[in-house]
């Protein structure tokens, strides 16, 4: 569960990021946040993981709130960045036992998490090679696997698509679906309406800061029957 | 043309523009070139009165040329040497190669604006070495105005051939082993040959009487400049060069210039034969795309304590990264090996310093403390040579994100970036310490002490650079070689490094009483300890949250 209140950030006491923001997830629910380029999508999902403070508002995961308990809060989810370039000189499965040391999760568990997603994920082969000569897919690819072997309760993905073959993207679809099936609250960022549309249970939309939309899609297609996501997107980011 | 002018405009300031932020300047930022200048003002300073001191050995048997000569064949080796590791990181490895391969662009036309480029890095070189060499060559012997324009011109087309000699050696090796086109091994291979290179250099100068007393006396009894003979020239067009300038002969100045032009052209003709074959086969690290085994696999994922996952963490990226590796990692056994191989073969040339270290009767009063002194002083040296925790969290730079959303206190990360510092240190002190003591003879309880105390004195300078570190970091880079090399916190490490010895100097001249000694130094090194620990503590969370 994810609980954004009234949630404000200004960068430099000049360029107001995010304004007033409140939104309420719940468990077993799939978010996609989505807003044109700068609309402050990366800056609520920083403020999310404790990468950004929030100048006002508050922001609980799972009853957690961020800024008063950090490391507790920190536990409750899994974060995917939009730049999966990281520790690129580790070889894969060192940085997946690096998570795993890091999240606390038991030898058995890695063994047989890092077993299932390294299939899935086609990455088995690629495990005792440095993430450096990886490609750009199948960096986000270990990004991912490092967040689905503490198998969080909260998941947050900035843009968790780009870069992934079809295979891949299908199968990060389908563990998002599964995870949520199983109780688990998934938010991500899109700039592809048609992910949204066919894989979540709720959209927000957001621009220049202020949340213009957050509902089922049903919801919002009755508003504006009869038009595709795209142009609804399109209508309402142009109006704000 | 217009293609080269383009490419050439983009790539210098691709070059040198990257760390330009659109931020206002800190006012440490601003300091900067201030305490450059005050580094280097030393060694130029140096260089001036070294040559006003040769010039003036030189002018009564008319070989001042000498000094021109010499400054042109040591500019142009130094170029040469520089550029076999420069070379490859500006024609290969950059990261605008990918895009530039994707244009439509000759491959003449991308290494004669790479070329370009390089050669503005080798003036700043030149400059450096060369301007308190010519000022002093000036102020002393005065040369006649036509000295000037030939001596400029000279110099602006110095780099060209040894360059040019570079860039045909690398382009050959990366055209016909496939195996060069490697990033990574590129740097630890390039790396480690500049720094035997170094060495070498070292040794050479200390050993360098090479020309016989006779063949010295009948090249100065030649006089008029001859002396410029005895150098061996690398680089062809510097004899012309040379001649050019000391005795303004323009004859020998266009055959200098058609050299240059002669191997530009040559350069162009390589180039569009060797430079794509070698440059599409690029790559950053090898890899095997091999399934781990059993045995592997299980002992890979074996849990293990997070401070120490993390400090292994660090030590393994530093260790990988060929640029950590080399300012970091390998100092703390180059360092001893270059001091203790010295020491070993002047030791046999009946050295009087080492006679008399030799000689030294350890157990005599007093002697002691200064062991315990020179403990100290080896801890802060090998702890403020390493760089590691001052440049902790700089080496982060964008990625410094990943702090923030981990659970993990920044507490916990703080120490195991200090731990890895910590290992490092204790490495060098040890290969620092014991065979200085087993050389020297020095009783084993006074190494052991004198252990302790560089411990004592490298955990302080660890969380003193940690907190230097975390309160004033270099974020923003683009190459990993610039938070270790274009830092200014290292800066900040060799100020107690330095002044701590002193000041341990100082109370033990003050104190006289060898037990007393030992018990003011360690409640001194303890208390820092404490306060470093304590300080570090302190501010890590507020320091982490702070930076973006």
């Amino acid at each position: 569960m994810i609980d954004i209140s009234h949630v404000s950030k200004t960068y430099s006491g000049k360029v107001k990021a995010v304004s007033d923001l409140s939104l309420s997830m719940q468990p077993g629910e799939i978010i996609g946040f989505i807003g044109p380029n700068g609309a402050g999508k990366t800056t609520t999902i920083k403020m999310m993981t404790g990468i950004l403070k929030a100048d006002e508002g508050t922001i609980t995961l799972n009853g957690i709130d961020i800024a008063k308990e950090p490391l507790e809060a920190k536990h409750q989810f899994g974060f995917v960045p939009d730049n999966p370039d990281l520790f690129l000189r580790l070889k894969g499965i060192e940085y997946l036992n690096f998570m795993a040391d890091i999240y606390g999760v038991s030898a058995s568990d890695r063994r047989a998490r890092i077993e299932r997603y390294g299939t899935l994920f086609e990455m088995s082969s690629a495990l005792g090679d440095k993430i450096l000569s990886y490609s750009h897919g199948m960096r986000q690819k270990i990004v991912l696997m490092g967040v689905l072997i503490h198998e969080p309760s909260i998941w947050i993905l900035d843009e968790p698509l780009t870069g992934l073959d079809p295979q891949s993207a299908f199968a990060l679809k389908e563990i998002m679906r599964e995870q949520a099936a199983a109780g688990k609250t998934v938010f991500f960022s899109t700039h592809v309406l048609d992910v949204a549309e066919r894989l979540c249970t709720k959209v927000a939309i957001i621009n220049k800061g202020t949340i213009l939309y957050y509902g089922t899609l049903d919801e919002l297609k009755a508003v504006h029957p009869g038009k595709t996501l795209e142009t609804i997107f399109l209508e309402v980011t142009s109006h704000a | 043309m217009r293609n080269f002018c383009a490419l050439f405009k983009v790539t210098l300031k691709n070059t040198f523009g990257v760390t330009e932020t659109g931020k206002k300047k800190t006012f440490l930022q601003k300091l900067f070139p201030i305490f450059l200048l005050v580094a280097i003002a030393p060694t130029i300073a140096s260089f001036y009165f070294l040559t006003g001191d040769a010039i003036a050995l030189l002018k009564p048997i008319q070989q001042t040329g000498v000094i021109i000569g010499l400054l042109l064949t040591m500019l142009s080796t130094l170029i040469f040497f520089l550029a076999i590791f420069l070379i490859p990181a500006v024609f290969y490895f950059s990261k605008d190669v990918e895009t530039l391969l994707s244009l439509p662009l000759k491959a003449s036309t991308i290494l004669s604006a790479k070329l370009a480029v390089s050669m503005i890095y080798e003036y700043i070189t030149i400059l450096a070495i060369g301007i308190p060499v010519v000022l002093a060559y000036i102020v002393n012997v005065q040369p006649p105005l036509g000295f000037y324009p030939l001596l400029i011109l000279t110099i602006l087309l110095l780099p060209v051939v040894p360059l040019i000699m570079s860039g045909l050696l690398v382009m050959a090796v990366m055209a016909l082993i496939p195996k060069a086109r490697n990033r990574d091994l590129f740097n630890y291979i390039s790396g480690f040959i500049s720094l035997g290179f170094a060495v070498g250099i070292n040794m050479v100068v200390g050993n360098m009487a090479t020309i016989s007393a006779d063949e010295m006396v009948q090249l100065l009894i030649q006089g008029n400049n001859s002396f410029l003979a005895i150098f061996g020239y690398l680089v062809p067009s510097v004899p012309f060069a040379a001649k050019a300038v000391v005795n303004l002969s323009l004859v020998d100045f266009a055959i200098s210039v058609l050299i240059a032009i002669g191997a530009y052209l040559l350069f162009l003709l390589i180039a569009e034969l060797a430079y794509f074959k070698a440059a599409v086969g690029v790559n950053e690290t090898g890899a095997n795309r091999r399934k781990l085994n059993g045995k592997a696999y299980l002992s890979s994922t074996q849990g293990a304590d997070p401070i120490w996952t993390y400090t292994l963490k660090e030590l393994k990226l530093m260790i990988r990264t060929p640029i950590y590796l080399l300012n970091n990692i390998s100092t703390v056994i180059l360092i001893p090996a270059i001091l203790v191989g010295t020491l070993m073969t002047t030791a046999g040339q009946q050295d009087e310093l080492i006679t008399l270290i030799q000689s030294i009767d350890w157990n005599a009063p007093g002697m002691f403390a200064y062991v315990l002194t020179a403990g100290v002083a080896i801890g802060l040296f090998m702890t403020s040579l390493n760089l590691i925790t001052v440049t902790a969290i700089s080496r982060e730079g964008t990625r410094l994100f990943f702090m923030k959303y981990i659970p993990m206190s920044y507490n916990a990360q703080i120490q195991a970036k200090v731990n890895s510092g910590l290992i490092v240190s204790v490495l060098g002190i040890l290969f620092m310490t014991v065979p200085f003591g087993v050389v020297f003879s020095i009783p084993w309880i006074q190494i052991v002490l004198a252990i302790v105390m560089a411990l004592l004195a490298s955990v302080f300078l660890n969380y003193f650079g940690m907190i230097v570190d975390m309160i004033h970091p270099k974020l923003i880079w683009e190459q990993e070689a610039v938070p270790v090399k274009q830092n200014i916190n290292a800066v900040f490490t060799m100020l107690p490094g330095m002044g701590l010895p002193v000041a341990a100097f100082l109370v033990l001249n003050w104190l006289k009483n060898d037990t007393l000694f030992l018990v003011v130094l360690v409640v001194l090194l303890v208390g820092l300890d404490l306060a470093s620990i304590i300080a570090t503590r302190k501010i890590a969370t507020s320091a982490i949250e702070k930076l973006s």
